[in-house]
């Protein structure tokens, strides 16, 4: 069982996000996450990547409840998960090798560190190299990263996760900020490596369209709590639309 | 300016709508604003009184003399074999950049060492980290108590008190530079880490790194261009003050300047000025260029060949990047160049040893002897505290502080509040006709109507005379302006504040400017399309959006004057420096001049408190 959440609750303050979630995603699952705005999609995520530690229930993550574990145990289960925001949390004015290599830092320690800000080996540089040719930008490998389009960027980031060889990836609203077409291709790139690595697969998203085409697993959620999780090929059309009904006082 | 016919309805319509919907609160807040300041001013014109009749002129030719300035001594009477001017000047000139590059090369590391430990953005979070954060917080207090320490006393007076102290060898000059400078770059460093946005710095995080890694790998690189830029902005300030040692006996240039002034060698002291200016100017330069290449991509100028291996078209990737060329070659060249500063020996080049060959002995008789003087009278023979000596001391200093210091203290403040005025209310003027989006035939590309080419001509030539007298006025040293304008207006408060207000509307029309600049344009484009003039688009857009930011920096600039102010009453006005002075030449009594000096220390860390304060909830609208 590769994310497993039992009766999870999560409170902002008096505002609860997240209500008595139940869920399990088995390791190399393909899952998207459906909702409005608001609904608690990101909460969720964060909760799953270890940011939060929810106010009520368990969240196990590869086999461990999280916030069991000690601050060293913490970085190394870190490091095997790969959660990519929705800003992207890109340093913008540093090339896209420093970039990627950043998404390695939780594996090396604190010299490496230094030595990489003046020195990249060839090795290294290889590894990023590879990881942008299969994300499709190799040629962008010295160049500024806020010199790339939102689209590019967001394969960047894509490379990064890889760098890590991460057992999970969870990604916040990856196809929000870009064109249809390059939404689909990104999706479509995010559930191949899932396939061809075996890597835990969690992506947020609005496109109810695009997840049931690529996603075998479609959860929906409203108000913080999950209205459906269902394959898309049994998912029905009242299920869909009442998930996205703007009621009237519910201003979004 | 070019107005639409519909331009007085349009405006008046504007009126309305901001009295009914910007709310009464904020308009009342920018008004009181400048009521306050123009109420501050008019209480410090009336304590600083008017000023006293200009002496008889021997003075006179001193503005002609700038349109001839010589490369030749004017003295008549040289000794044979005396260093001809030219000569003497570009050696002046070198010491002034070498002690500079000396000064930065140790205030760089030492600040960025310092910054470190002020900054907070590495400190570790979350449940497990509150034994880590208690031990940090007082290493952090300590840190940047020291830090305000080290940049509330002027250089120049770190300058005295080291001779003093030290003797007269040129790296006593360069750490006199060199410690207040540290404590800036120190804390300018912290707070352009601290206030980065840590997007990547948390995603790291997420990723595992431990928040030192995070650290040195998302908000180092992300802070890297603020604090170059700095870098080279607090380099032209040393230039500034390395000149201005010279008033003090160091072999800069600001030596020449005042000999040539006191025998009224006009000529001689334009060519100086000149020289002076033409260097800062070309690093002031410098400076905007490189922050305009760090902020942005740089163009692409070779295509990449198609290569047959992966390590051959990495070789190329990385050959044909875009990159621009200007860091790179301020890098080398100022590490060559602090080399030579370092070492001027190795390239053979003729310079005075940093540290003059005196046995050890004599130093540190020296170093005892003035700390001995520096203490207070009643504490020398009772240094604990015995018979009542501590008693004696407060005593002393509240001698000093009844028949000086508090006169001082408040003539201090009188000038640089009022100079700080002076300079805002003119920057305010000035400003909009050196920025690049008002002053200009057709204002943010907003088309306004057939002009002729005269007109574009006009335009142009406004942004270029006004951005030529903000540089041209920050250029020159604040000492060298109240040193000649003392010499030209007679002994009192005024030319000391117009000096202070000269340079610093220098620094608020950049300062300022940029955040003109910087502003979103399409709230004032709206005002344009809809017939607004350039004037009524400052008033009404421009100067509400950028008031809060004028402010912010309005109080950064008021801290620097009030340090400059205590030092500029060295030239005879009654101010902390004019103690300090005093005693220090007439009396040698360098107790009464450390008073001096820390009342004008305890004044500028209130002064910066009271800045941090305000800026702080000043942000927070």
């Amino acid at each position: 069982m590769s994310l497993k959440l039992n009766h999870l609750s999560h409170s902002f303050g008096s505002h609860r996000t997240l209500r008595d979630i139940e869920l399990a995603i088995d390791t190399g699952e393909q899952v998207a996450l459906i909702g409005p705005s608001g609904c608690g999609k990101t909460t969720l995520l964060r909760i799953l990547g270890t940011q939060l530690m929810p106010t009520q229930g368990t969240v196990r993550q590869l086999g461990t409840n999280s916030a069991d574990l000690s601050a060293k145990d913490l970085k190394t289960l870190r490091t095997k998960i790969a959660f990519i925001p929705q800003h992207l949390g890109l340093v913008p004015n540093v090339s896209v090798l420093r970039n990627i290599l950043n998404g390695g830092l939780g594996k090396t320690g604190l010299l490496s560190a230094i030595r990489q800000m003046l020195y990249v080996t060839k090795a290294e540089t290889q590894r990023v190299y590879q990881l942008l040719e299969r994300t499709g930008i190799s040629e962008k490998l010295y160049d500024r990263t806020d010199s790339l389009s939102g689209g590019q960027q967001q394969r960047v980031a894509i490379a990064r996760a890889l760098y890590q060889n991460p057992e999970v990836i969870l990604a916040d609203e990856p196809t929000s900020a870009i064109d249809p077409a390059r939404a689909r291709s990104l999706i479509e790139l995010l559930t191949q490596l899932s396939q061809e690595e075996n890597i835990t697969l969690a992506v947020s998203m609005h496109n109810l369209e695009l997840a049931k085409a690529y996603f075998p697993r479609l959860i929906g959620l409203k108000e913080g709590t999950v209205k459906f999780d269902t394959p898309p090929a049994k998912l029905k059309a009242e299920q869909s639309q009442d998930l996205y009904l703007i009621k009237p006082q519910d201003h979004g | 300016m070019g107005k639409s016919p519909l331009a007085p309805l349009v405006s008046e319509r504007l009126q309305q709508t901001s009295r009914q919907h910007l709310g009464k609160k904020r308009i009342n807040g920018r008004k009181i604003t400048i009521l306050v300041l123009f109420a501050l001013l008019a209480g410090c014109i009336h304590h600083l009184g008017p000023m006293p009749e200009r002496p008889p002129g021997s003075t006179e030719g001193f503005f002609k003399a700038a349109l001839s300035p010589t490369l030749t001594d004017q003295s008549q009477s040289l000794p044979d074999g005396a260093t001809p001017f030219s000569n003497r000047i570009l050696k002046e000139l070198a010491t002034t950049l070498r002690y500079s590059f000396i000064a930065m090369s140790m205030a760089v590391p030492a600040g960025l060492f310092l910054g470190f430990f002020a900054s907070t953005a590495w400190w570790p979070s979350g449940a497990n980290a509150t034994l880590s954060r208690l031990l940090l917080r007082p290493l952090h207090l300590a840190v940047r108590t020291t830090t305000t320490l080290m940049r509330s006393v002027h250089e120049l007076i770190w300058a005295i008190l080291l001779l003093a102290a030290l003797g007269h060898d040129p790296m006593t000059a360069c750490i006199a530079l060199a410690l207040p400078f540290t404590g800036t770059l120190a804390k300018v460093f912290s707070e352009i880490i601290d206030e980065q946005i840590a997007l990547a710095h948390a995603h790291a995080i997420t990723s595992g790194a431990s928040p030192l890694q995070a650290f040195l790998a998302t908000l180092i690189p992300q802070s890297f261009p603020d604090m170059a830029t700095y870098t080279l902005y607090r380099f032209e300030c040393s230039l500034r003050s390395s000149a201005v040692l010279g008033f003090v006996g160091i072999e800069t240039i600001g030596l020449s300047i005042r000999k040539s002034f006191e025998n009224n060698f006009y000529n001689e002291l334009w060519t100086e000025l000149y020289l002076l200016l033409v260097v800062i100017i070309i690093v002031d330069i410098m400076g905007a260029r490189l922050r305009k290449q760090l902020n942005s991509i740089a163009p692409r100028t070779k295509n990449t060949p198609p290569s047959s291996s992966t390590a051959e078209r990495i070789k190329s990737l990385k050959a044909t990047t875009p990159r621009w060329k200007m860091p790179r070659i301020l890098l080398w060249a100022t590490l060559l160049l602090t080399l030579i500063s370092w070492f001027p020996g190795a390239l053979g080049i003729p310079a005075d040893q940093l540290v003059k060959d005196s046995s050890h002995i004599d130093r540190s008789q020296r170093v005892s002897h003035f700390i001995t003087k520096l203490t207070p009278q009643p504490l020398r023979e009772n240094p604990l505290g015995q018979n009542g000596s501590l008693a004696e001391t407060a005593a002393w200093a509240d001698n000093l502080w009844q028949t000086n210091g508090k006169e001082a203290l408040i003539n201090t403040l009188a000038m640089a509040t009022a100079a700080v005025i002076i300079s805002a209310l003119l920057a305010w003027l000035i400003i909009p006709w050196g920025s690049r989006a008002i002053a200009q035939r057709h204002p943010l590309e907003v088309y306004s109507g057939q002009t002729s080419q005269l007109t574009n001509i006009l335009w142009k030539s406004y942004g270029i005379i006004t951005r030529l007298f903000f540089i041209l006025s920050r250029a020159i040293p604040e000492y060298i302006y109240a040193y000649l304008l003392i010499g030209i207006l007679g002994i009192s408060a005024w030319p000391l504040v117009f000096a202070l207000a000269v340079h610093n509307l220098g620094i608020l029309g950049r300062l300022w400017g940029e955040v003109i600049e910087n502003q979103p344009t399409p709230a004032p484009k709206q005002l344009l399309y809809t017939g607004s003039s350039r004037l009524q688009t400052y008033l009404h857009s421009f100067i509400p959006s950028s008031f809060n930011r004028f402010l912010m920096y309005l109080f950064y600039r008021w801290e620097t004057c009030v340090r400059e102010a205590t030092v500029l009453g060295m030239l005879g006005f009654a101010s902390l420096g004019l103690h300090i002075q005093l005693a220090r030449s007439f009396s040698r009594a360098y107790d009464e001049m450390l008073y001096y000096v820390l009342l004008g220390a305890a004044m500028i860390l209130i002064g910066d408190l009271i800045s941090v304060l305000l800026r702080r909830s000043l942000k927070k609208q």
